[in-house]
C-alpha cells in the first residue's frame, strides 16, 4: 500500500473507448475524478476492479492512492488525472470541422 | 517506390479482416485481455494513460503523397488533429477508440500501408537510412533489402511469439543514418565484387535500460544467405533467449550472457538444418522488389541550378538540404522541431500539406527520419526557394535538422502508461531556449534527446546530450547524460550525476553547450571534445 | 522430460482442430512423447527424429518456443506427426500449422471458453498464405498445396 495513503479511489481504461473512468458512488464508472468514490479499505475495492475487468467492461483497473485532501499521491496518478501538458489541437467532439468518410475514401 | 501487387493487396486487407475479428471477440468477452494483449500488439495497438494508441507502419521511412494524405485525414477523423512521427519510421495516434480501430486500419489497406508488427513480441518494421536512394555517400539503396525483410517477417508464424520485441534495420551507405548499432539486428549493406548485395551483420545492439551497442556477428553474407542466417539467428534466440523476466528477454542479453562465439556457433549448428529450399525465390524476388525502386529512381537533369534567394532560404538549404546522388537534385529535409513544438508532431493540416508540395515537388514522395522529421527527396534544385517560401506558409522551414534544437523525445507521461516523467514539457522548454541560442550564435552541431522513462525510446542514451526522466520520491527528475551517439561511431553516453528539476534543465543544458564551446577544439564535434576531455570538466561546470 | 502417456491423455475430453480448419472430437492422439520447450535441449534431436507422433506443450499463449521446436524438427527431417496442445489461442492455429504442426489437441474448457465458433473459425479468416512458407507437416503439405506468394510470383511448384 502507498505511503500516506489516506484512502484509495479505483481507476481504469474503459474497454470500448480507452478513456480514464472512475468507480462513482453510484456504483458505477464515471468519467469524473470528482465523482470518484473514495474508500479507506482498498481490500473492497481491488475485487471490484477485478471482476469489472472479468466481465469485460473496463482494462488495467488500478487503485489510486490520496491524501486527506484527496489528491493522488503519486506522480503518475496526479499527471494522468492533469491530463495532457499541451493544449490538444481539436477536441474529438468537433467532429465538423472533420473529413467525412467519404472524403476518406476519396482520398484512398 | 514499391507499389502492392495482387499478393500484397489481398495480404493487408486479410489481415484487417482478421484484427477486425480479433477486436469483435475481445468486445464480446471470448477473448480476455491477457490474451488479446499480444494480439492487439502485433496489430500497433496500445493502451496509453488516456485512450488507446495506434502505430501505424511506414515500412523504411518511405510514403507517397497519398498515403500521407491518407494518414492526416485519418489524424483529423480519428484522433484529435494530429499524429506523432517516431523514430522507428511509424506513426502514432495518442486518441483512438476500440471500435475506431478496425476502419481505420481498413483506410491504411486501401492505400497500401497496415499497422502489422509495428509492437509485440515480434520482428517489428523494419526501418533505414531516410535518404535511401538518395543520399551521395550510398553503395547500395537499402529499400529492396528492408522491403524482402517486410515480406519475409510480415506474419511470420514462427516469430510471432518471442521472448521480446525485435529490430532490424538496413543501411546502404558510408553514414550511419539510422541509428543501426542500436537494434537487434543491424545490416550493412555493401556491393561485393561482382556488383552483388552482401551484409555485414551486427547483433544485440538496444537502447532500454541495458543499453549495448550491436557486435559484428557475421561480414559480407550474400544475399542468397541472408535470409536463411537471419533465421537460424532468430529461431535460436527464440528458443534460448529469456523468458523469466522481460528486462533481461532481448537478444543483447542473451549475448551478454551466452557470449557472442558460443552464439554463432548455436547459429552455424541451426543453420546447417535450415531448409535451404524454402529460400530458393528469395534472391529472384530481391530483384523483382529492387527493378521497382530503380524505374522509380530519376535521371540527372541539366539547367537546374539553386537559385540565389534570401540569406534565410541560403541558410535553410544549407542546414536542411543534402548532397543527392543525382545531378540536378536537392534533398530537404522537413523540420517537425520548430521553436517550441512537439518533436515529431504534425497535424493533420501539416500532413496533407507537406503532401501537396511533395506532388508538386518532390515526385510524389516522402521519407520519415528516424531524428523525427519528414523528408522530401527529390526537389530540382531550380525548385528550391520555390518550396522553401510554401513550406515557411506552413510553418515547416525551420532550419535547424541536424542541430541541438533538433530534439527526439518520446511521448513521457503526458500519454505513456510506463513513463516516470514527462518528456514533452522539457523538449518545449528547450527549444525555445536552443532555437535563441541559435539565433544569436548560428548553427551548433549537437545531438539532444529526451526519454520519459528508462525503456528509452526518445534514444537518450545515444545523444551527446541525453536527457532521462525519472520520478524520485513523487517528484520529476531529469538524468542527463553525455557522450552518446547513434552514428557509425555508435557509443553509449555517460550518466553525469545526480538529477535536476524540470525548472533547472534549460540552464543546465546551456551551461554544458558553454563548456563545450569553450574546450572544444577546431572543427571537433561534440562526441570528439567529450572523448578527449571527459566528463569532469562538465561535472565541475553543472555542479558548482 | 516429461513422459505423460497416452493413457492419461486420452481421459481427457478435447478437441482436435485439424491443419484444414476441421474441429472434431476424436478419441485423443496416441503420442510417443509430451516435449516441453524447458526440456527440448537437454534431450537432444537425434533422439527424437525417429517417433511417430511428439506433442508440443505450450504453456502460456505468449511463449512461442514450440513453433520454434516444430521448425527445427521438420528442418531436421521429422516425418511424425506434431500435435500442439496446452494454452494456445485460436489465433495462434495459423501459427501452429505453418510451423510444421500436424493439428492442435484442444482441452474441452479451452474450447468452451474462447466459443466452439472462434475454433471453428480457427483457419478461416487469417492470411492463410505467407510471402515465405517453409516445409509443412508432410500429412498437411499435400492438402494444403498453396505454395507461398513468392513462389506464385516467381511461379516455382512447392
Ligand atoms: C505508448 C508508447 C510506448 C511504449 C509503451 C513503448 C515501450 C517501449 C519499451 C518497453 C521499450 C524498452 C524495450 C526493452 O528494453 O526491451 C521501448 C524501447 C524503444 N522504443 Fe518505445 N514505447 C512507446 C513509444 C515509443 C515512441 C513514441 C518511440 C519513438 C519516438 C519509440 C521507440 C522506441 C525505441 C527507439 C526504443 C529503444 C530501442 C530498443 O528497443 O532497444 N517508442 N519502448
Ligand atoms: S521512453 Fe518510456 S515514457 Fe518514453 S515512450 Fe518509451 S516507455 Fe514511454
Amino acid at each position: 500500500m502507498a505511503r500516506n495513503a489516506h484512502a484509495y479511489a479505483l481507476s481504469a481504461n474503459d474497454l470500448l473507448t480507452g478513456e480514464q473512468v472512475f468507480w462513482s458512488h453510484q456504483g458505477r464508472w464515471c468519467l469524473s475524478f470528482e465523482d470518484a468514490l473514495f474508500s479507506t479499505e482498498p481490500q473492497n475495492l481491488t475485487p471490484l476492479g477485478n471482476a469489472e475487468e472479468a466481465a469485460n467492461r473496463v482494462v488495467g483497473a488500478a487503485l489510486i492512492p490520496v491524501d486527506e485532501n484527496r489528491r493522488p499521491v503519486e506522480l503518475r496518478d496526479q499527471r494522468r488525472l492533469q491530463g495532457v501538458s499541451v493544449a490538444v489541437r481539436t477536441t474529438a467532439s468537433e467532429a465538423a470541422s472533420r473529413p467525412s468518410a467519404a472524403t476518406l475514401a476519396q482520398a484512398a | 517506390m514499391y507499389a502492392y501487387d495482387q499478393y500484397d493487396q489481398a495480404f493487408v486487407e486479410q489481415r484487417a479482416a482478421e484484427f477486425r475479428e480479433q477486436i469483435e471477440r475481445r468486445l464480446s468477452g471470448a477473448l480476455s485481455e491477457d490474451e488479446f494483449k499480444p494480439l492487439r500488439l502485433q496489430n500497433g495497438l496500445y493502451l496509453q494513460l488516456h485512450a488507446y494508441m495506434l502505430r501505424v507502419a511506414i515500412p523504411y521511412g518511405a510514403l507517397n503523397a497519398r498515403q500521407l494524405r491518407v494518414l492526416g485525414d485519418l489524424a483529423d477523423r480519428y484522433d484529435k488533429g494530429y499524429g506523432h512521427f517516431t523514430t522507428r519510421q511509424n506513426i502514432q495516434y495518442n486518441w483512438t477508440k476500440l471500435s475506431d480501430v478496425a476502419d481505420m486500419i481498413d483506410a491504411l489497406a486501401s492505400v497500401q500501408m497496415h499497422a502489422i508488427q509495428t509492437s509485440g513480441n515480434c520482428i517489428r518494421n523494419v526501418t533505414t537510412d531516410a535518404y535511401a536512394g538518395v543520399a551521395g555517400d550510398e553503395w547500395l539503396d537499402p529499400r529492396p533489402s528492408a522491403e524482402l525483410l517486410r515480406q519475409w517477417s510480415s506474419l511470420h508464424p514462427e516469430f510471432a511469439f518471442l521472448p521480446r520485441k525485435f529490430k532490424i534495420a538496413v543501411l546502404g551507405a558510408a553514414q550511419d543514418r539510422a541509428a543501426m548499432k542500436f537494434h537487434d539486428i543491424g545490416l550493412w549493406a555493401k556491393l561485393d565484387a561482382d556488383g552483388q548485395p552482401q551484409y555485414d551483420i551486427w547483433v544485440g545492439g538496444g537502447q532500454g535500460r541495458t543499453p549495448r551497442v550491436a557486435r559484428l556477428f557475421q561480414e559480407a553474407v550474400p544475399l542468397a544467405d541472408l535470409l536463411p542466417t537471419l533465421d537460424a539467428m532468430l529461431r535460436v534466440y527464440n528458443l534460448a533467449g529469456r523468458r523469466d523476466n522481460k528486462y533481461k528477454a532481448r537478444i543483447k542479453i542473451l549475448i551478454d550472457e551466452m557470449g557472442i562465439e558460443p552464439y554463432r556457433l548455436a547459429v552455424v549448428e541451426e543453420l546447417a538444418r535450415v531448409d535451404r529450399d524454402a529460400f530458393a525465390t528469395a534472391v529472384g524476388e530481391y530483384q523483382r522488389i529492387a527493378a521497382q525502386f530503380e524505374t522509380a529512381q530519376r535521371p540527372a537533369l541539366q539547367g537546374q541550378k539553386v537559385p540565389e534567394g534570401s540569406p534565410e532560404f541560403r541558410a535553410w538549404l544549407q542546414q536542411n538540404g543534402l548532397t543527392h546522388k543525382v545531378n540536378g537534385y536537392a534533398a530537404v529535409s522537413v523540420s517537425l522541431k520548430t521553436k517550441g513544438a512537439i518533436p515529431g508532431d504534425a497535424s493533420g493540416a501539416q500532413m496533407r500539406a507537406v503532401a501537396d508540395l511533395a506532388e508538386r515537388y518532390s515526385a510524389g514522395e516522402i521519407r520519415v527520419s528516424h531524428r523525427q522529421n519528414l523528408v522530401l527527396p527529390w526537389v530540382k534544385l531550380n525548385d528550391l526557394e520555390t518550396l522553401y517560401h510554401a513550406l515557411l506558409e506552413q510553418d515547416l522551414a525551420e532550419a535547424n535538422v541536424g542541430l541541438v534544437s533538433d530534439i527526439i523525445a518520446c511521448p513521457g507521461l503526458d500519454y505513456c502508461a510506463l513513463a516516470t516523467a514527462r518528456s514533452i514539457p522539457v523538449a518545449q522548454a528547450l527549444s525555445l531556449r536552443l532555437r535563441e541560442r541559435e539565433r544569436r550564435q548560428g548553427p551548433i552541431e549537437a545531438s539532444l534527446n529526451i526519454s520519459g522513462c528508462i525503456n528509452a525510446c526518445g534514444h537518450h542514451h545515444a545523444a551527446n546530450i541525453g536527457i532521462l526522466g525519472l520520478n524520485r520520491s513523487e517528484s520529476e527528475t531529469y538524468q542527463i547524460s553525455l557522450g552518446g551517439r547513434a552514428d557509425e561511431g555508435a557509443k553509449v553516453g555517460d550518466i553525469l550525476g545526480p538529477g535536476f528539476s524540470q525548472d533547472q534543465v534549460p540552464d543546465v543544458v546551456e551551461t554544458l553547450l558553454d563548456t563545450w564551446q569553450s574546450l572544444r577544439e577546431d572543427g571537433e564535434d561534440f562526441s570528439q571534445t567529450y572523448d578527449r576531455v571527459g566528463k569532469q570538466p562538465f561535472k565541475e561546470a553543472v555542479y558548482v | 522430460m516429461s513422459d505423460l502417456s497416452v493413457n492419461e491423455t486420452s481421459s481427457l475430453l478435447g478437441w482436435r482442430l485439424d491443419a484444414s480448419g476441421a474441429l472434431s472430437q476424436p478419441p485423443a492422439p496416441t503420442l510417443d512423447l509430451l516435449l516441453e520447450p524447458d526440456a527440448a535441449e537437454d534431450l537432444g534431436l537425434d533422439n527424437l527424429l525417429h517417433l511417430s507422433a511428439i506433442g508440443l506443450v505450450f504453456k502460456t499463449p505468449h511463449d512461442g518456443r514450440s513453433f520454434s521446436l516444430a521448425r527445427r524438427l521438420r528442418n531436421a527431417g521429422f516425418q511424425g506427426q506434431l500435435i500442439g496442445l496446452g494454452r494456445l489461442m485460436p489465433d495462434q492455429a495459423r501459427h501452429s500449422v505453418q510451423s510444421g504442426l500436424d493439428a492442435l489437441w484442444l482441452e474441452d474448457d479451452l474450447v468452451q471458453r474462447h466459443g466452439i465458433r472462434a475454433w471453428q473459425n480457427a483457419l478461416n479468416v487469417v492470411v492463410g498464405s505467407l510471402y515465405n512458407q517453409q516445409r509443412l507437416s508432410a500429412e498437411v503439405a499435400p492438402r494444403l498445396a498453396a505454395p507461398d506468394i513468392w513462389r506464385r510470383r516467381h511461379n516455382k511448384a512447392a
